[in-house]
């Protein structure tokens, strides 16, 4: 007997060695390497790569991105999902239309936001119609960097809030009634409903729990939207105030001639650490989901 | 009722912001463009690049061209290829460890789940690297087997995690009784647990072709021409061109990310009710 579940594991530890920890090992390995085309032959070096990476600037200018980007992203996403699962709390006429087109986006790659919420497809219609249609002679000037975090961030956004919301609807209906109930016989007005029954349902669900810090996670590696903005703005240079983790390595990968790989791999391990303290965060906390059943 | 009302109309809104962009994106595959047309001098003053001719007729050139001169249709299969081929390998590792999962405790349980979560978790880039290397030396760069590996760092967490769940939603007694009967476990999961989880499994398999067909980082660095996905082609175009600095054709992206999205999008509404599942790893029901 206890052998058995060791067996029915090992095709799936075999796998994940192959495509995760081999790698991982290999990149462990080249952070501690010179290699890139100046130099093919892999040559140990230490921890130089590191000392090099915290002494760059470009890695805290990315540090910084990457927290502006995160913070934003969550933040709104949060907010928008509740909003839209209070909205959808319930039953209503038209309800199952309205949830088929909030969970559309859910669908939707976020490489194709890219180019959706780009200059050239959105905001050229939104600033013809401003200056021209209205007559206002105003229009919205991508090359603002407010401008440009709130388009990249709405884009996020309108992929995962009905995420949040999803989530928050099924936290919301495994309330029981009775504290709706009780909540209506003390003659509690909804926004005090919500203040002491939903909010706090929500707020120390374990679901939700989970479902933030791998939207933080997400977040933090996501790519595809900060990389079409860095084109979309021009700012091809290292170090740009665009530059998130997940960009900066690709300018790292692409535009530099030399090709460094070993410290591509640096910032892939110190980003590593992140990743395996989440994943390690996502066990403990969603356990109790997983086994309550 | 006035509350329903109010409640009608801000999920309209909501709505609107949601099918404002999407039908943009049709709108300018078929050439309808309200940027130019209002400016009225056939281009738009924002942005870098420059803007074609507007109007408002449509014109479904985009998309025909994009579906038999250029290489869609060969996109769509290099895409399922390597989704279908990506997927039946997470199955055959996946299914028996969702298995072990939901039925035995066992120590290192919660180890092995923190390693499908690292999976789930870690930056693309710190293993486009090695794979990239890898790949160079093993000749795997640009095939479908190259592309299908990687992606088994998406797959078997989604295959995993959510098969986990369904396991773990047969009753006790089911799995007991068979037990009991003098069954093997290999022949309990074969036999009784998976014909009853089939619904479930269908809806694995869509979460998991769905997320393989949108993926773009890996696509991006790890294919070439030849197995070309259609989320990468989204970006660089869908000619036959390599790199994405080109002239970029915004009729053309919009026109491929409509048909790219179309069979996620009906795919999705399918299984609506198990996505929470599929993207909560597994947490909500």
């Amino acid at each position: 007997m206890s052998r058995i579940p060791y067996l029915f594991i090992v095709p799936a530890v075999i796998a994940v060695f192959g495509i995760g920890f081999l790698p991982i090992a290999h990149s462990i390995y080249l952070s501690l390497t010179s290699f890139s085309v100046l130099s093919p032959e892999p040559q140990f070096v230490g921890i130089q790569n590191y000392v090099m990476l915290l002494r760059d600037p470009i890695f805290y200018n990315a540090a910084g991105v990457t927290t502006i980007w995160v913070v934003g992203t969550v933040v709104i996403e949060f907010v928008v999902g509740l909003f839209l699962a209070l909205l959808m709390f319930g039953e209503f006429k038209g309800r199952r239309v309205f949830e088929n087109i909030l969970l559309a986006p859910l669908a939707i790659s976020p490489i194709v936001m890219g180019v959706l919420f780009s200059p050239n497809v959105l905001l050229d219609d939104l600033n013809t119609l401003l200056f021209y249609g209205l007559g206002t002679g105003l229009f919205i000037d991508v090359n603002q960097p407010f401008v440009y975090y709130g388009m990249m961030i709405l884009a996020d956004a309108f992929v995962w809030a009905p995420l949040l919301m999803l989530v928050m609807l099924a936290v919301m209906q495994n309330i029981p009634k009775e504290n709706f109930e009780a909540a209506n016989v003390y003659g509690a007005s909804s926004f005090q409903t919500f203040r002491r029954v939903t909010f706090p349902a929500i707020i120390y669900s374990p679901v939700l729990a989970t479902i933030l810090v791998l939207r933080v996670i997400d977040s933090f590696r996501a790519y595809e939207i900060p990389f079409t903005w860095s084109f979309w703005i021009g700012q091809e240079r290292l170090g740009s105030p665009i530059d998130t983790f997940s960009v900066l390595m690709f300018k790292l990968f692409f535009l530099r001639t030399d090709l460094p790989l070993s410290y591509v791999a640096t910032i892939a391990m110190v980003l590593l650490v992140i990743s395996i303290s989440v994943a390690l965060l996502i066990t403990r906390l969603a356990t109790k989901s997983w086994e309550g059943s | 009722m006035a509350k329903t009302w109010a409640r009608i109309v801000l999920l309209a809104m909501a709505s609107f912001w949601i099918i404002w962009p999407l039908s943009t994106m049709v709108e300018e595959g078929f050439r309808i463009d309200l940027g130019p047309l209002y400016s009225g001098r056939g281009q738009s003053f924002v942005g870098k690049f420059f803007q074609g001719q507007g109007g408002i007729r449509p014109n479904p050139i985009v998309f025909l061209k994009l579906l038999t001169v250029e290489a869609f249709p060969r996109l769509v299969l290099n895409s399922s290829v390597i989704a279908a081929l990506s997927i039946g390998i997470s199955l055959a590792v996946g299914i028996p460890a969702a298995y072990a999962l939901a039925r035995y405790k066992f120590s290192g349980k919660a180890l092995f789940t923190s390693f499908i979560l690292i999976l789930r978790t870690i930056s693309p880039f710190a293993l486009i690297v090695p794979f990239f290397i890898a790949y160079g030396q093993l000749g795997l760069f640009d095939t479908y087997l190259g592309m299908a590996l990687v992606y088994l760092v998406i797959n078997i967490p989604i295959v995993t995690l959510m098969l986990r769940g369904f396991f773990s939603d047969i009753p006790k007694s089911i799995y007991e009784a068979a037990s009991t009967s003098g069954a093997s476990e290999f022949t309990i999961l074969r036999k009784v647990a998976l014909p009853l989880i089939i619904p479930g499994l269908i809806a694995t398999v869509i979460f998991a072709f769905v997320a393989t067909w949108n993926e773009f980082t890996f696509a991006q660095f790890l294919s070439g021409i030849s197995v070309k996905t259609v989320s990468r082609a989204v970006w660089t175009g869908f000619g036959e061109s390599i790199e994405s600095f080109r002239v970029l054709d915004f009729d053309e992206l919009n026109a491929g990310g409509t048909l790219a999205i179309l069979p996620a999008l009906v795919l999705s509404l399918l299984i609506k009710k198990y996505m929470a599942r599929g993207l909560s790893l597994g947490t909500t029901r």
